[in-house]
């Protein structure tokens, strides 16, 4: 199979999202038909790059749609693709670079790097460079089988990465057989992509199956979103790793127990692990369940699962679909089906694949899926093929007497016990799991001088907990057989292990820092508090240097690099916006824990008003608005001019006039033709609308559809985009005063760069709208008329657009100069 | 009339480290998508980084400001500065300057105000 039939396929559904995600301030929707549009494209574009069949491109970019156009604009062309995950450092990228000789790479925006010898582009404006093209202009080029889709590097654990060559070949023979065993079950599925493109199991599994079932596929925006997304897309299909479904049924459990329900749902959960039946958990667990959307499955693949885990999220009925696979080998080489799955095992081999254990309990793997070898690389490719061609994975498993395979871990760390005993650190991992104060567990087998194995766990303390970690081991201990017990332990001093893309723990990496700085066995052990752990990881510190008297400033000599940093830190470890200027010089580790804990409460999002969006106020709406026009029309004699140029306008749109009198609002309502008018809502400055009139904000939003506006600093300014841009989203035009203060001499004054910026990042037709003589009437910010009666005009602009790559200066120039230009009409 | 001035001068290997520890998030603190448009070197960057410093500095305003302040560039390359919502409450007219050499960034800021 030849992926690009996939592509070709998708046209049958081309009305059906494929890809949707929100970027910048929109939600970016794209059909099967665009995709397919783009893509061709796309292709034109790289080929008058001077790309041909063979060459290389490197993506670095987080995933989204346009990764994905991308990606196939590659495979129409034949040019080979390199993903690369966006943590990698510089120095790994110009080593892939100079491997792979790639000719482009299209990196993000946030993608900072001094490179040589390549055409950097960025992958947000991929629409910009393609506009010009004709898909009908392409020329079909000849690909098969065995061409290359793709050189994946791997997040290896060690050493220089090495790309796995990736052909049709291999990922299409196993696409073949995963669509056969999901046929038809996917059908009118939503699935949400929170892993990296750049690894196989996101392309194959996310991307891939998905496409070619005709699925729409969320990416997750940011971390932070993701439950957010879940809920509000009712997403139904997930593929996760292990540390994702950990992190979430801990915080599932969390929420259960500060629940009011808590005495109900306990028992209701424990009630439907005994019924077994999906459906009836579903009912009986709705209170639960109603936050994930309407999510029935997580495909978990990428590193080894905990049964006491998997049991818990089935328990709740959600199946857990578990896997195993290798980027060698494209990636699936077994897994679990909803016909046939067994908790703990990574399911039975695909139809197409052969699996072999050797004598020493290694899972060799032949078949289509098994890739080419590492690219420039024989010697490392031969390593990995036994004599006879089997492809050694370094993984150890069993199948049990059904034929479900049940991996054991990586070869290289399974330890060889002093009794000559296998010993699988994954089974004593799963045993220290079990205790409510561990996060997580690492175990290790260190080579003592006396050529004996200790049988090292270092452990991750929830933080906050105060145990005696000795407790912890014998209790672990007891449920060991004897030749497992640990018999050396450390509590693991940093806020994570390392680990890799799939948040695998880098097991190298711990047994070097074990090695190093072989850590004492304290016997009662308080963790310390996470703020103190991030403060020593930027200072660059012991955390048993820093105490709650700390100042931060002073004593750890932070600058405003490390400030910034902390307060991105603080963000992401717990959960708090806090301001830079928050840290003064001499505040201490105490005052700013103090500053976190109050800033939590405040930190909760405001969320855009739904109610006068309802059908009722809608409908009420459609028949006051009317009847107030009428009375208005009374004192008010409208001119209305330039309606010829909304006649083609694209909606939604944004209108922008200018500001002279508190009438300017009910003005531009009355000069929208209705058809408009009864998709539009009106961005209402906060300060006046929201406070200053705050007991009229309900008639505001009930008559006109209002929201509020920020003025001020940037980063309030961001709410009211979001606001803006949800409003577009769901098809409303939004009505916005571009000068963002009246003006007092009537004169059209400087625009703000924010009226650029909404024009750049909203991507919609902006109109521009000059009112005059609303201020004869109603002067600067008077609320009594001057006159009772009086003529206003208010002429509507051709439309403006603007492209992404334009500064907001010259846009907001533009706009100023449309509306200025309106008074000669 | 009066004139204030600012400097700032910034390792770029500093800076470089925070911005892999911090990533995306940290440039997304510090700067505008727009000024990130057309700069890709990371001695640029830090020299944004000094330039912006510099003028807290120099209008003695506190650090939460980075996405307040931005600096563009000319056609010339020659780059220029644009306060958001930040009321000075007095007319002024800017001039900056940025430069790196090695491992240091450097930028003047010069703010001419009139009361």
């Amino acid at each position: 199979m030849i992926l690009n039939e996939i592509l070709e396929n998708s046209v049958k559904h081309p009305n059906k999202n494929a890809l949707t995600m929100k970027m910048g301030y929109r939600v970016h929707k794209f059909s099967y038909a665009q995709v397919y549009e783009l893509a061709y494209k796309t292709a034109l574009f790289l080929q008058s790059e001077g790309i041909k069949k063979g060459d290389k491109i490197i993506i670095c970019a987080p995933n989204s749609p346009y990764w994905i156009i991308l990606f196939w604009a590659c495979q129409l062309i034949g040019a080979i693709v390199v993903p690369v995950n966006v943590q990698n450092t510089e120095e790994q990228i110009r080593k892939i670079i100079k491997q792979t000789e790639a000719k482009i790479i299209f990196k993000y925006i946030f993608f900072k790097a001094n490179l040589e010898n390549i055409k950097e582009f960025n992958i947000e404006y991929l629409e910009n460079y393609i506009k010009n093209f004709n898909p009908e202009d392409f020329k079909p080029v000849e690909i098969n089988e065995e061409d290359l889709v793709q050189i994946l590097y791997t997040s290896g654990t060690t050493g220089d990465p090495k790309g796995v060559m990736l052909s049709h070949k291999n990922i299409g023979s196993n696409l073949e057989v995963l669509i056969k065993l999901i046929k038809g079950d996917l059908d009118g599925d939503r699935a949400l992509s929170i892993l990296p493109l750049s690894h196989i199991f996101e392309q194959v599994g996310g991307f891939l199956v998905a496409y070619s079932q005709g699925v729409e596929i969320v990416y997750a925006h940011s971390h932070g979103a993701i439950a957010e997304l879940m809920q509000q897309y009712q997403i139904t299909k997930m593929g996760v790793v292990p540390e994702f479904l950990h992190i979430f049924m801990s915080r599932l459990e969390n929420s259960i127990d500060s629940s009011k329900l808590k005495f109900i749902l306990k028992p209701l959960i424990a009630l439907s692990s005994k019924i077994n039946n999906k459906k009836i958990s579903r009912i009986l667990l709705y209170p639960v369940l109603k936050k994930m959307g309407k999510l029935d499955t997580f495909a978990c693949g990428g590193a080894y699962l905990d049964p006491n885990l998997e049991k818990k999220w089935n328990n709740l009925g959600i199946t857990i679909l578990q896997g195993y696979g290798l980027t060698e080998t494209s990636p699936v080489v077994s897994m679990n089906t909803f016909e046939e799955t067994r908790l703990g095992s990574c399911g039975k081999v695909l139809e197409n694949v052969q699996v072999k254990i050797s004598e020493d309990k290694e899972i060799l793997v032949k078949g289509p899926n098994v890739f080419k070898g590492y690219y420039k690389n024989e010697e490392k490719t031969k390593e990995v093929f036994t004599e006879d061609g089997w492809f050694k994975t370094g993984d150890l498993g069993e199948f049990d007497s059904d034929g479900f395979l049940y991996v054991r871990g990586r070869k290289k760390y399974m330890i060889l016990s002093s009794g000559g005993q296998n010993v699988y650190p994954e089974d004593i991992e799963t045993e220290l799991n079990k205790n409510y104060a561990i996060e997580d567990s690492c175990v290790v087998g260190l080579d003592k001088p006396n050529g004996q194995v200790e049988i090292h766990a270092s452990l991750l303390l929830k933080p906050g907990t105060k145990i005696k970690v000795e407790d912890i081991i014998q209790e672990a201990n007891s449920h060991l057989a004897s030749y497992q017990k640990i018999t050396g332990w450390s509590v693991w001093p940093d806020l994570d292990f390392p680990r890799t893309v799939t948040r695998k723990v880098k097991k190298n990496d711990v047994i070097e820092w074990l090695k190093s700085n072989r850590p004492s066995e304290q016997t009662v052990t308080e963790k310390q508090d996470k703020l103190i752990l991030i403060l020593a990881k930027i200072a660059g510190l012991n955390p048993n240097k820093i105490t709650n008297y700390t100042k931060i400033v002073n004593d750890l000599n932070f600058d405003s690099l490390m400030r910034v940093e902390l307060v991105i830190w603080i963000e992401q470890e717990l959960g708090t916006t806090i301001a830079e200027s928050d840290i003064q010089p001499d505040t201490t580790v105490e005052e700013l824990e103090k500053i976190i804990k109050s800033k939590k409460n405040s930190n909760i999002k405001e969320k855009l008003k739904q109610w006068p969006r309802s059908i009722l106020a809608r409908f009420v709406r459609a028949i006051i608005q009317p009847i107030i026009f009428f009375a208005a029309k009374i004192f008010i004699k409208l001119d209305v001019r330039g309606l010829e140029n909304l006649k083609n306008l694209e909606l939604p749109a944004i209108f922008m006039p200018n500001h002279t009198s508190y009438l300017d609002g009910l003005i531009v309502e009355m000069a929208i033709p209705r058809k408009i008018r009864n998709k539009t809502s009106f961005a209402g400055a906060r300060d006046v609308l929201y406070e200053e009139f705050w007991y009229l904000t309900w008639l505001f939003e009930f008559l006109f559809n209002t929201f509020p506006l920020q003025r001020g600093d940037q980063a309030n300014i961001k709410m009211g985009l979001e606001f803006v841009g949800n409003m577009l989203d769901n098809n409303y035009s939004v009505v916005l005063f571009p000068e963002g203060r009246m003006s007092r001499s009537g004169e059209l004054q400087s625009l703000k760069g924010g009226a650029g910026l909404l024009a750049v990042e909203m991507a919609v037709p902006i109109v521009p709208v000059l009112i005059i003589g609303a201020n004869d009437i109603l002067p600067y910010v008077k609320v009594i008329p001057r006159k009772l009666r009086g003529k206003v005009t208010v002429i509507f602009g051709k439309p403006l657009t603007f492209d992404k790559s334009e500064p907001y200066e010259d846009a907001s120039r533009k706009i100023h100069d449309a509306i200025k230009a309106l008074q000669k009409f | 009339m009066q004139i204030k001035i600012g400097c700032d001068l910034v390792n770029i290997e500093r800076f470089k480290k925070s911005l892999e520890n911090g990533g995306n998030l940290f440039l997304e603190k510090i700067f505008s998508p727009e000024e990130l448009k057309n700069r890709n070197k990371i001695e640029s960057l830090a020299g944004l980084f000094a330039a912006k410093e510099a003028t807290f500095k120099a209008l003695d305003i506190t650090t939460d400001n980075w996405l307040n302040i931005r600096i563009l560039k000319q056609k010339s390359g020659k780059p220029y500065l644009i306060l958001d919502s930040i009321d000075l409450n007095f007319e002024y007219s800017c001039d900056i300057s940025i430069s790196h050499d090695g491992i240091y960034a450097l930028a003047f800021v010069t703010f001419l105000i009139r009361e």
